[in-house]
């Protein structure tokens, strides 16, 4: 999981098996909380199983300001490629 | 008595659970008291059904609907303790922030993991917590709003059973939307009705993951509600 693409469809993997979204609302743009009905304790979730495939510490701070799937998948991407 | 009775309680009982114990009291009397002044003056009344189950309950959680603003008046004048999840900007109301901190109430906002805590550990001592799975009010011309994940994920957390309790209210005054100055042309009647506890095993199968089963459980609170605010406290289909 190097590229951001890689890191992109490991995200949408994500929120279609766990958390019950439709792969057509997935896009870069959609914002976690309004757009796919995520919540905080999903977050937690999210950032565990990042962690898990990444083997990385994430710290969950980092994740403050994340808002859309894009965003996230900057972090991810500044992360494992640092 | 914000100002008054709490600063002096917190100074008086050291002992948390104690002053707990003590600000729930006062709060749940002094809203009893406040509902009876209602009553009196003519501008609301609450009836209640099966108000009992309330009373007995024991590590549970009470969930209900939020119509309007004094539904956590209503429903904690009829008890004498219970932990309820409030806003987070009480904690930074000058009148209300002594008075949340010494009754424990959990915050809303905190980070998940202290709020699960803090309900675990509540709730393993035997408290209820009241939670109305809104979040905020029902917004005006629905019946219900959109409810957040909390409760459910609570529930999954402790195993708790979760108590429903029904609020109807039949005026727009004190709901979300309508300015809470604009007087009522009659008595405004509440209607709070407690529902059997129900229990999470036979709201979904324990083998789904976390998030599944609380999307599930969330599911399954709002179509009771639904279906359960369908008619009004007069009977008549809404």
């Amino acid at each position: 999981m190097h590229s951001r693409e890689d890191v992109y469809q490991q995200l949408h993997d994500y929120l279609v098996d766990l958390f019950e979204i439709s792969a057509e609302d997935i896009t870069p743009e959609a914002r976690l909380f309004e757009d796919l009905d995520l919540d905080s304790i999903d977050a937690v979730d999210l950032i565990v199983k990042f962690q898990e495939i990444t083997g990385k510490k994430i710290p969950a701070m980092e994740f403050r300001s994340v808002r859309t799937v894009d965003d996230v998948v900057e972090k991810i991407h500044g992360l494992v490629s640092s | 008595m914000a100002v008054t009775i709490f600063p002096v309680m917190i100074l008086v009982l050291r002992d948390q659970r104690k002053r707990r114990h003590a600000a729930q009291f006062v709060i749940c009397r002094g809203f009893r008291l406040f509902t009876w002044l209602l009553d009196a003056t003519g501008v609301a009344v609450a009836q209640t059904e099966n108000i009992a189950i309330l009373r007995q309950a024991k590590s549970a959680i009470i969930i209900a609907n939020h119509p309007t603003l004094l539904d956590v008046v209503m429903i904690l004048a009829q008890l004498d303790r219970c932990q309820c999840v409030v806003k987070y900007e009480l904690f930074h109301n000058p009148f209300l922030a002594g008075v949340v901190r010494a009754a424990g109430f959990i915050r809303n906002d905190d980070n998940p993991e202290n709020l699960l805590n803090q309900a675990r550990d509540h709730l393993s001592s035997g408290a209820c917590i009241l939670i109305f799975p809104e979040g905020t009010r029902t917004p005006s011309q629905k019946k219900l709003g959109r409810l957040q994940r909390g409760v459910a994920n609570i529930a999954i957390e402790t195993e708790v059973d979760l108590i429903p309790v029904v609020v109807h209210c039949n005026h727009d005054t004190l709901k979300k939307g309508v300015p809470w100055y604009r007087i009522p042309p009659s008595k405004i009647r509440y209607q709070i009705v407690v529902d059997q506890p129900l229990s999470l095993g036979d709201i979904c199968e324990p083998d789904l993951s976390r998030a599944k089963r609380a999307r599930a459980i969330t599911r399954r609170i709002k179509d009771y509600f639904v279906d359960r605010l369908t008619h009004d406290f007069a009977r008549i289909r809404t």
